[in-house]
C-alpha cells in the first residue's frame, strides 16, 4: 500500500513570466498514516502553499499530489470538494467558522454535505464537542464563546466526520498561550488516538510536539528530521515557547 | 438535503429583516397589483354579467337596411321562421314605446314592448302570477298584457293583479287590457335605468297586434325590424345566418349587406374584449414592476454573495461542492420571491376586497390567478437570483477564504 500523503515533484508559480513567483519549487513529501508532522517555515517560505496543496484547496502548476493513492492534483472542483470533505479535518488559524450557526450547527456542516441523516449527523456532532470539552455549549454561536472555545468548535468540526488527516495551519496563532496549551494537547491526543495530524506553524515551539519537522523555505524543503524530543510534557511546550 | 438548504436561508432572511423587507417590496407591489386588477375585473365582469343576464343570452336582432331593399319582415315570415328554422325558439315583431297605464289605484308612464308570444324571452325573470299570452291571442288581436310585480302593486294595490284591468293609452287613443300574468321584478339596475326616465316608470308586454290596432299600422305589410329568439344551447350567430339565408330566398333579395344583424354574444364578447384589454394592460404594468422587483433581488443577493465570500469559502472548505452553494444562494432568492408573492397575494386581495365592498361587487379571488401569480414570483427568484447565485458557486474556496 502506498503513502497516506504522496507530494511529487511538485511546484507552484504564480504569475508565470518575468515577474514569477515559484511558491513551491520542486517539492518531494511523504507521509505515512499515523504520523505527526510538523511543516515549519517563516512567512513567504511557502509553507501556506504546501497546506493549500495538501489541503486540495490548490491544485500545483506541475507536479503530482497523490492522496490516498488518488491523483487529486488534476481532479474537478467537485472531485475535490468531496476529497476535502471525506479525507482532511481542517484547523485553520481564523476557525472559520459560520457566525450565524451555533457550535453544533457548525460542526453538523460537513456532514450535511457528506448526506449523513439527520439523526446521526446530530450524535456525531455532539460527540465530537464533547470529545473537545464543550459539550454543554452546543447552542452557543462563535461570537458568545472564547478563542479556545472556537477553536475547539473547529477542531471538533474536523474530527466528527473522522477523516484520516487532520490538517491544522497555524491553529494557535490567534490565541493566549492557556488557550493554545490546551488546543495543543487536544491535536496531541488526536494523534495518539491514531490520526495522523500535519501542523503547520512558523513557531519553532510548537513545531518541536511533533515527532517529524520538515522545514521549509523558499519554496524548497530545507530539512526533514525525525524530532528526538517529540511527545513531551505541556511543561517541556511551555519551556520551548519561551 | 434541500431542507438544510432551505432552513439556512430562511436564518439568512431573519437575520437580514428590513433589507429583505425592502427587497421584497418591487414584488410585493407588482404581486398585489396584479391579483388587485384580476379580483376587481372579475368581479366588475361578473356584475355586468349578472345585470345583463336580466336579457337572454341567446337572442338577435334582425335589421333590413331600407336603402338596399323595399322588402319587408312580415306576420308569414314570423310564422315561416318558427316552421323552419331548427333551433329556433321563435321570430317576433318588437314595437317599443312609451304610454300611459291606468289602474284603479294610480296612473304611470308605461313602456311596452309588444311582440310575438315568444317575446316572452326577452327578459328572464320569471312569472309569478299568471301565464304569458299566446300566439293564438296575438293573431285574435287580445286585449291582454303581462306586468311586473311592483307595477301591479302600484296600479292595483296588490302583486297577485290576474284578472284585473288596466286602462292602456297611446296617441291619445286607449284600450282597456285585462292582465293576465305577473312577472317577478326586474333587476336593479334596468329599474333604475327606467326610473331616470320618468318618476315612475311601469314595464309592460303585450300582444303586438293590438299595439298596432291603437297606432293603425299595417303589420302586414311589414316592419324593418325583428327579434330572434334561440332555443336554450342554440348558437345565436348560426341562428341568425340560417334565419337571414331563408328570409333572403323567400323574398327574392341577394344583396350581402342587406340584413344587418346583432347578438347578445356580440355584445357581451366586446365587452369581454374591453376587460381582457385593461387586464392585459395592467399585466404589462405589474410585469415591469416584477422585472424591477427581480432586479432588486438580484442585487440584494450580489451584495449578500459578497458580504459572505468567506463563509462560502468556509463551506466550500470542508466540502460543499458548487451545486450546494448554488442551491443554497437560489434558495435564498427563491425564498425571498416566493415570500414577497405571498405578501403581495394578502395585499392585492385586501385591497381588491375594499374596492368590491365599497362597488358593491361580488369578491371573486381566481385560484389560478393566485397560484400563477405565486408562481411568477418565485420564478423571479429563480431568474434573477440564478446569476449571483452562480458567482457564489464558482468562487475557488481559497481566494474565498482568504477574503
Amino acid at each position: 500500500m502506498g503513502k497516506l500523503v504522496d507530494v511529487i515533484d511538485v511546484s507552484k508559480i504564480y504569475n508565470p513570466g518575468e515577474n514569477e513567483v515559484r511558491a513551491l519549487d520542486h517539492v518531494n513529501l511523504s507521509i505515512d498514516t499515523g504520523e505527526f508532522v510538523a511543516i515549519i517555515g517563516q512567512s513567504g517560505s511557502g509553507k501556506s502553499t504546501l497546506m493549500n496543496m495538501l489541503g486540495c484547496l490548490d491544485t500545483p502548476t506541475s507536479g503530482t499530489y497523490m492522496l490516498h493513492g488518488m491523483d487529486v492534483s488534476h481532479m474537478t472542483d467537485n472531485e475535490q470538494s468531496d476529497v476535502r470533505n471525506r479525507e482532511i479535518g481542517f484547523i485553520f488559524q481564523g476557525f472559520n467558522l459560520i457566525q450565524s450557526l451555533t457550535a453544533q450547527e457548525n460542526v453538523e456542516l460537513p456532514l450535511i454535505y457528506r448526506g449523513v441523516p439527520k439523526k446521526e449527523r446530530q450524535e456525531l456532532a455532539v460527540t465530537a464537542l464533547q470529545r473537545v470539552g464543550l459539550g454543554k455549549r452546543m447552542d452557543h454561536r462563535p461570537t458568545e464563546m472564547s478563542g479556545g472555545q472556537q477553536q475547539r468548535v473547529a477542531i471538533a468540526r474536523a474530527i466528527a466526520q473522522a477523516p484520516p488527516i487532520l490538517l491544522a495551519d497555524e491553529p494557535t496563532g490567534n490565541l493566549d498561550s492557556g488557550s493554545s496549551r490546551e488546543i495543543i494537547e487536544i491535536i496531541k491526543n488526536l494523534h495518539k488516538e491514531g490520526r495522523t495530524v500535519i501542523l503547520i506553524t512558523h513557531d519553532p515551539g510548537i513545531a518541536k510536539q511533533a515527532k517529524r519537522i520538515v522545514t521549509i523555505s523558499d519554496g524548497r524543503i530545507q530539512s526533514d528530521i525525525i524530532n528526538p524530543d517529540a511527545d513531551v510534557s505541556g511543561e517541556a511546550y511551555e519551556k520551548n515557547r519561551e | 438535503m434541500i431542507h438544510e438548504y432551505i432552513a439556512d436561508a430562511l436564518r439568512n432572511i431573519r437575520n437580514n429583516r428590513l433589507r429583505t423587507a425592502l427587497t421584497m417590496l418591487g414584488i410585493v407591489i407588482g404581486i398585489a397589483s396584479v391579483i388587485a386588477v384580476f379580483t376587481i375585473g372579475d368581479g366588475l365582469t361578473a356584475y355586468v354579467q349578472n345585470e345583463m343576464g336580466g336579457f337572454s343570452s341567446n337572442m338577435a336582432m334582425l335589421h333590413i337596411d331600407t336603402s338596399i331593399t323595399n322588402e319587408r319582415f312580415t306576420p308569414e315570415d314570423i310564422r315561416l321562421l318558427d316552421e323552419n328554422i331548427p333551433g329556433l325558439a321563435g321570430a317576433s315583431f318588437d314595437l317599443e314605446s312609451e304610454g300611459i297605464l291606468t289602474g284603479k289605484r294610480a296612473a304611470v308612464d308605461a313602456s311596452y314592448t309588444a311582440g310575438n308570444a315568444v317575446i316572452k324571452r326577452y327578459v328572464s325573470n320569471k312569472m309569478k302570477y299568471g301565464r304569458y299570452f299566446t300566439e293564438d291571442e296575438v293573431e285574435n288581436h287580445a286585449p291582454v298584457c303581462v306586468i311586473a310585480a311592483r307595477d301591479a302593486q302600484k296600479l292595483c294595490g296588490t302583486e297577485d293583479a290576474v284578472g284585473q284591468t288596466v286602462e292602456f293609452s297611446l296617441q291619445g287613443r286607449s284600450k282597456t287590457l285585462t292582465i293576465i300574468g305577473v312577472r317577478e321584478n326586474y333587476s336593479e339596475a334596468i329599474l333604475t335605468i327606467m326610473d331616470a326616465m320618468s318618476e315612475y316608470m311601469a314595464l309592460v308586454e303585450l300582444p303586438y297586434t293590438v299595439v298596432a290596432d291603437l297606432t293603425n299600422m299595417d303589420m302586414k305589410s311589414g316592419v324593418q325590424e325583428i327579434l330572434l329568439f334561440g332555443e336554450t344551447g342554440s348558437d345565436s350567430n348560426d341562428l341568425m345566418r340560417t334565419s337571414i339565408r331563408f328570409w333572403k330566398n323567400r323574398h327574392g333579395v341577394r344583396d350581402e349587406k342587406a340584413v344587418m344583424s346583432l347578438s347578445m354574444a356580440d355584445v357581451s364578447g366586446e365587452i369581454d374584449t374591453i376587460f381582457a384589454a385593461i387586464k392585459a394592460f395592467m399585466s404589462f404594468v405589474a410585469a415591469i414592476s416584477l422585472v424591477v422587483g427581480g432586479i432588486g433581488v438580484m442585487n440584494i443577493m450580489l451584495v449578500s454573495v459578497t458580504e459572505r465570500t468567506r463563509e462560502i469559502g468556509i463551506r466550500k472548505s470542508i466540502g460543499a461542492r458548487t451545486g450546494a452553494i448554488l442551491v443554497q444562494f437560489l434558495a435564498e432568492a427563491m425564498i425571498i420571491s416566493f415570500l414577497g408573492g405571498i405578501v403581495g397575494v394578502t395585499l392585492g386581495i385586501t385591497v381588491a376586497a375594499v374596492a368590491c365592498y365599497l362597488l358593491k361587487f361580488e369578491l371573486l379571488v381566481s385560484p389560478s390567478v393566485v397560484v400563477l401569480a405565486t408562481a411568477f414570483s418565485t420564478m423571479i427568484g429563480l431568474i434573477f437570483g440564478l446569476h449571483p447565485a452562480r458567482k457564489a458557486a464558482k468562487m475557488k474556496p481559497i481566494d474565498a477564504l482568504h477574503f
